[in-house]
């Protein structure tokens, strides 16, 4: 397991295909969603079929899977602050990255790009909420309890949680910490809208994706109409669809990432 | 060095035991038999690490992640120790 330290907190960090020093490819960085999520929702599913292409930086946002726990600093400005760490520590001499962000994975994403606009090459937005806290399906399921919550994830997202006593147990517990011991749900209904004109700034190429049969599908619509460089792609799944549909997800994000293309003096002469 | 089935297992085994570190673990008898879900219950951020100690094992010859990512959820689900070996052996 590689531990990345940013802020004097550990960070649970996976990487997958060729090391970012090794690489003329950007890396792509993965950022999962809240609560239920962590990278293993990634590891799995998209990953692998990204990896052929590019080296993949996953990490457990702070309070989740592995990283450490923290008290508050679940909003987007302090998420988006990790994430700059994460990417320091490890995009070796690329001066920009790609990210790819789910649910309020892609929230933290898109703070970070709209502050670090040279930093970002591509960014991938996968059903992401705006504002982050007003669908209401996502509220409602914000005040579940871990039980109920679950209970609610689709069939196909419950790869990466295998039901189990002793699974579902460790899975609840952690949740529960979370819930309880932290600032993650003020957090989550105190995160404000993105103005238009703040998104209509942001001068990265925006791959939008969304779910026919998810609560955010008309927030797809809204990035298309706002963000100057947006390519929006509706895909018939719901809230998960990189694991309802990883081969589709995979081919969609390779596709508008491409390939960079490799500067003669670095290609290796054989 | 290529390993024989029944090294390629204890192997396995050994590294299934680091991962979940528990007292329990200790007293199961791991074969070819034992299920990850069943006995085992790994959690799947257990199974990341478990991929990660068989890469550093047995070399980045063994595409574990690949393997596991292209089975459907009720082939993951019966998913045996057995299997995995298999899958081992048949990369060396």
């Amino acid at each position: 397991m590689s531990i990345v330290r940013v802020d004097d907190l550990d960070f649970h960090v996976q990487q997958a295909g060729s090391a970012p020093a090794d690489s003329a490819q950007p890396p792509v960085y993965l950022l999962h969603g809240l609560m239920l999520g962590n990278l293993v929702g990634w590891y799995f599913t998209i990953s692998p079929l990204l990896a052929k292409e590019r080296p993949v930086v996953m990490y457990d946002l702070r309070g989740h899977g592995k990283s450490q726990l923290t008290a508050t600093g679940y909003d987007l400005d302090t998420m988006s602050g990790d994430l700059g760490g994460i990417i320091d520590a490890t995009r070796a001499d690329h001066d920009q990255v790609d990210l790819i962000g789910h649910s309020w994975g892609g929230l933290v994403a898109l703070t970070y790009a709209l502050r670090h606009p040279q930093r970002v090459r591509r960014l991938v937005l996968i059903e992401v909420p705006l504002p982050p806290s007003n669908v209401g399906e996502m509220k409602r399921f914000m005040e579940l309890s871990p039980k109920e919550m679950l209970e609610k994830l689709p069939r196909s997202s419950q790869k990466g949680f295998l039901a189990g006593g002793r699974q579902t147990l460790r899975l609840m517990r952690s949740l529960s910490k979370l819930i309880r011991k932290t600032s993650i749900l003020a957090d989550f209904k105190a995160a404000q809208d993105i103005p238009d004109c703040y998104l209509g700034l942001l001068n990265v190429p925006v791959l939008a994706l969304y779910g026919t049969q998810s609560p955010c599908r008309p927030i797809g619509a809204r990035l298309a109409a706002v963000l100057p460089n947006c390519r929006h792609v509706e895909m018939d799944a719901g809230h998960n669809l990189y694991a309802e549909a990883p081969q589709h997800t995979a081919d969609l994000i390779n596709h508008f990432l491409g390939t960079v293309p490799v500067a003669r003096e670095t290609m290796a002469v054989h | 060095m290529l390993q024989t089935k029944d090294s390629i297992l204890d192997t396995i085994a050994t590294l299934i035991r680091e991962v979940i570190g528990e007292d329990w673990v200790d007293e199961i008898n791991i074969n070819h038999n034992t299920s990850f879900n069943g006995e085992l219950e790994l959690e799947s951020i257990e199974f990341v690490a478990l991929a990660e100690k068989l890469q550093n094992h047995f070399g980045d010859d063994i595409n574990f992640v690949g393997w596991l990512s292209e089975k459907e959820l009720e082939e993951i689900i019966a998913l045996t120790v057995g299997d995995v070996a298999e899958f081992i052996a048949s990369c060396q």
